[in-house]
């Protein structure tokens, strides 16, 4: 039970991740991020990487496997359901995959003395995808186009990395939660609403305790 | 043959002619042989799904097979 609650969290916080570098590359492009997308993305990675990592185990060859099959899932269903995809975006979206994938096993999991730069990393890289994905869902339901820039996503994540690396130097978990409220004050500073606020507090909290609890587990 | 690689062989071979069923054959087909259930999406999405519980299948029966070819090397003992 243990080992299947470990390869949950691993594999949530490698697809986070890989949607949060490929959102980055679609961004830097000018190519749409569409909520359909996001969904669509998040349930094949994670049912990848999660069967992967739970029947198979973890590693580089399982890693790489795990990139290729999701990737090809992804390409096949968006060829079929959603014809507007190049192969391209496939690729790239595996080479995502892998990066999240090596920052998550080799640099956190793996590693018994946690490596503090790749651990932040790993969660604000995570905890940007939930704010796309939070903000992909706001801007559907209002009817409005793009959700994030380019260069507020970059703000947004240096941010969440700076909060993430000062929450590491404190060798212990609640730190992760005073980071996530204090994301969430400043949120409200700048004019967020309460909701976005505890939001990015539950999103920021949640990644950096699923990081903390996979730490040299491999 | 193990119990693992006989449940890898079976889920392989389930998963991927279901899958292959509901994501690669005509809605049309479908419909003809009363499968039309779901939208054409949702069932694309069911079916790639199951297309990659098949591949993990396979891949785990390529890790059985590679580990019953390639037994690991017993550990060198220190004689005193």
């Amino acid at each position: 039970m243990r080992k299947l609650a470990i390869a949950v969290a691993f594999a949530v916080l490698v697809t986070l991740g890989a949607l949060a570098l490929d959102m980055l590359l679609h961004a830097a492009s000018g190519t749409a991020v569409t909520l359909d997308k996001f969904i669509i993305k998040t349930i094949i990675t994670f049912a990848t990487v999660a069967l992967v990592a739970a029947i198979v185990g973890y590693g580089k060859v399982p890693g790489a496997v795990s990139a290729v099959v999701a990737a090809l899932a992804f390409y096949i269903h968006a060829v079929i359901a959603l014809p507007t995809i190049a192969f391209g975006q496939a690729a790239a979206f595996a080479i995502a995959l892998g990066v999240a994938y090596w920052l998550a096993f080799m640099r956190v999991m793996r590693l018994k003395k946690t490596e503090k730069l790749s651990f932040a990393v790993t969660v604000a890289l995570a905890t940007l995808a939930l704010h796309w994905g939070w903000m992909l869902f706001i801007v559907t339901l209002a009817g409005n186009g793009a959700a994030l820039s380019f260069g507020m996503a970059a703000v947004v994540l240096v941010i969440l990395f700076v909060l993430a690396f000062l929450a590491t130097l404190l060798k212990s978990w609640w730190p992760g939660i005073v980071a996530g409220a204090v994301l969430g004050a400043l949120a409200l500073s700048f004019g967020a609403a309460w909701l976005d606020a505890v939001v990015r507090f539950v999103t920021f909290s949640g990644m950096y305790l699923l990081a903390y609890v996979i730490r040299g587990e491999a | 043959m193990s119990k693992a690689a006989v449940w890898s062989v079976i889920v392989a071979f389930a998963a991927g002619i279901i899958g292959s069923i509901l994501t690669f054959v005509e809605p049309r087909l479908l419909a003809a042989a009363g499968l039309d259930v779901l939208t054409a999406s949702d069932r694309i999405l069911i079916g790639v799904l199951l297309l990659i519980i098949a591949a993990v299948a396979v891949y785990k029966l390529l890790t059985l097979v590679w580990e019953y070819e390639v037994p690991k090397k017993p550990s060198k003992s220190r004689k005193r």
